[in-house]
């Protein structure tokens, strides 16, 4: 899951990126609302996680550009206004979620991936597919009962290729949603987790489409 | 408690006293002058009567007399009628023996006499009086009740004004309107609007404080526990210990800032003076860099404030001037007393006057300017501040004490 963070404090976006990335999520991180836009020009996200107070403005009226725009990136709002009326002046400018500083980076976490998963039309945590159980709100994958350990950006991969299941996924497109701006992406990345997604999952979990790309039947 | 009034109450026996007297007045008055038409409009009649009787003589009995008026007839050779009066020696108006009397005479001596009882012509008057008593009393009657409903109706838009007000919810500081006030009473709903303006305004002011001073305390306090999270997520790397300390570090700034703005807003306690040069002393030891002090060879510099107020201020100046600052920070003591801060700043530096105003990327709290602001307000000092080639300065004139105190 490809995030951008929104956020003006340094050290609150240095932890919330570290976390994030430790989950296998790729993640950028604006520190103003100019820093966002040009973000969001350039790459598509599947959440973004918002600050409201932010040094050129409110992240508001981000949020109600994006929405006005046809825009429909789950955002969540993530700021140190606790008041009822802000929450409901933020939710009402188009704000999937609300989260008050200083918050719990698991339900963070949580909430990014569910509002993700919605937004992709297959809210549903938990997924049969063949023998495989998958948790995708845990990010834990079962076969017979035991588990199937991936790294963060194994299950990175294999999430977006399920999200995105029976239909073919581009390796560029893969890229984005594993690797964030500034990250170095080796030509043959895709491929390498592929193949060890095959080697764990089987030969038949990820099919490839020569010349397109992949995709999870 | 002192016993309230009420205003309709005043107005109306004041009014009623009022209106009562000058009715008491008039009424004398017109009585004066009826009094007096009456006397003469009766005096009119005996005399015209008189000319006519002296004409008549010849043709008249020689007297003759109601209970209330008689006449006589008088010749050369002595009365000849009877009268309920003596006999008048000379012609016009007498009294005598109860009776008003006028004589008339022709010149070959014949002269008459008529009278009027003083008791008819005083019963006359009295019921002229009367009956113009009772004619005006019903009048006044109106006119009492009238001064009634007029001041009770006069008053009803203010009370309904003090009504609706009263009716108010306590949080609403919304407008009044003066609706039908009339144009005397309008400054009070002028005046009320006023108030509740400035009211609005600083119950505004308080929620901003209060909603800045919780970002500025929950996005430290977010950041110090989102590093706690990380290591307790086995995510964190070898730095986030160190960054975590940043962060409580950071939040502890913070609270003590707020705490200082606090202290200076209920007003630091006593009114003692201090030596301003020993407080500087104290205030610039404690700070790391040292800044170069320059007393001014002043021993002592007596200032009319307390030595705790002065140590904050001059603290949140030197603090900020070190945090805002590219060089070091140079303190000079002058007659006056007179303190000066200066140190070299960025090109884009600026003074950020507004409570939680900060400039781009400052790592400040903003709540520096404010804090010195609050203490030189109560305590009296001058300040101002500059920004000229590159360099920022901030000078403090210190009211001066004539007799120095040794607080500290």
């Amino acid at each position: 899951m490809r995030i951008l963070l929104v956020e003006d404090a340094a050290d609150l976006a240095d932890a919330v990126s570290r976390y994030l990335r430790g989950g296998g999520h790729a993640l950028d991180h604006a520190p103003d609302l100019a820093e966002a836009r040009t973000a969001l020009d350039v790459a598509e996200y599947d959440a973004i996680l918002l600050d409201l107070a932010l040094p050129d403005g409110s992240g508001l009226r981000l949020l109600r550009d994006l929405r006005a725009a046809g825009n429909r990136v789950p955002v969540i709002i993530a700021t140190a206004h606790d008041q009822i009326s802000d929450r409901i002046e933020g939710l009402d400018a188009g704000a999937d979620d609300y989260v008050v500083k200083p918050f719990d980076l698991g339900e963070v976490e949580a909430r990014l991936r569910a509002h993700a998963r919605r937004a992709a039309g297959d809210p549903a945590a938990e997924i049969r597919l063949g023998d495989l159980h998958i948790d995708r709100a845990a990010a834990r994958l079962f076969r017979d009962g035991a588990e199937i350990r991936l790294t963060s950006r194994e299950w990175a991969l294999f999430d977006a290729l399920l999200a995105s299941r029976g239909r073919v996924m581009s390796r560029r497109t893969l890229e984005d949603r594993l690797y964030s701006f500034g990250d170095e992406i080796e030509g043959n990345a895709v491929e390498v987790y592929v193949s060890r997604l095959r080697a764990k999952l089987g030969a038949d979990a990820i099919q490839t489409r020569r010349g397109l790309g992949y995709l999870i039947p | 408690m002192k016993r309230r009034w009420s205003l309709r109450g005043r107005l109306v026996r004041r009014l009623v006293l009022g209106v009562s007297l000058g009715w008491l007045a008039g009424m004398a008055l017109t009585v004066l002058i009826l009094s007096h038409e009456m006397t003469e409009f009766m005096d009119d009649i005996l005399r015209d009567s008189a000319r006519v009787v002296l004409d008549s003589v010849g043709d008249l009995p020689e007297a003759a007399g109601s209970g209330f008026s008689a006449y006589r007839i008088v010749t050369p050779s002595g009365a000849r009628g009877d009268a309920p009066w003596p006999e008048q020696v000379s012609d016009g108006a007498h009294d005598a023996a109860g009776w008003h009397v006028y004589r008339l005479s022709r010149s070959d001596g014949v002269a008459v006499e008529l009278g009027q009882s003083e008791a008819w012509r005083r019963d006359e008057l009295l019921e002229s009086i009367e009956g113009l008593v009772l004619l005006m009393l019903p009048v006044m009657g109106v006119v009492l009740v009238a001064v009634r409903l007029t001041v009770t109706g006069a008053l009803a838009p203010a009370l309904r004004f003090a009504r609706s007000f009263g009716d108010r919810r306590a949080d609403d500081l919304s407008p009044v309107s003066p609706e039908d006030l009339p144009e005397e009473l309008t400054p009070i709903p002028e005046a009320l609007n006023a108030y509740l303006a400035r009211i609005g305004h600083y119950i505004e002011a308080e929620r901003q404080f209060t909603t800045n001073a919780a970002h500025e305390l929950r996005t430290p306090l977010a950041a110090a526990s989102a590093q706690a999270q990380l290591i307790a997520a086995g995510r964190a790397d070898a730095e986030a210990p160190l960054r975590m300390e940043r962060a409580i570090t950071r939040l502890t700034h913070i609270v003590e800032r707020l705490l200082q703005l606090s202290r200076a807003e209920a007003g630091i306690a006593g009114e003692a003076g201090c030596d301003l040069a020993r407080v500087l002393r104290m205030v610039i030891a404690e700070q790391r860099p040292a800044p170069a002090f320059d007393d001014g060879d002043l021993e002592t510099a007596p200032v009319a404030m307390h030595p705790d107020a002065a140590a904050l201020m001059i603290g949140n100046v030197l603090r900020n001037a070190a945090d805002h600052g590219t060089g070091p920070v140079r303190v000079s003591l002058r007659p006056g007393p007179v303190l000066e801060i200066r140190n070299p700043v960025a090109a884009s530096a600026a003074f950020q006057h507004t409570t939680f105003g900060k400039s781009d990327r400052s790592e400040g709290v903003g709540l520096g300017l404010t804090i010195i602001q609050k203490i030189a307000d109560r305590g009296g000092v001058g300040l101002s501040y500059a920004i000229d080639a590159g360099e920022a300065r901030v000078r403090m004139d210190f009211r001066a004490l004539a007799q120095p105190r040794t607080d500290t």
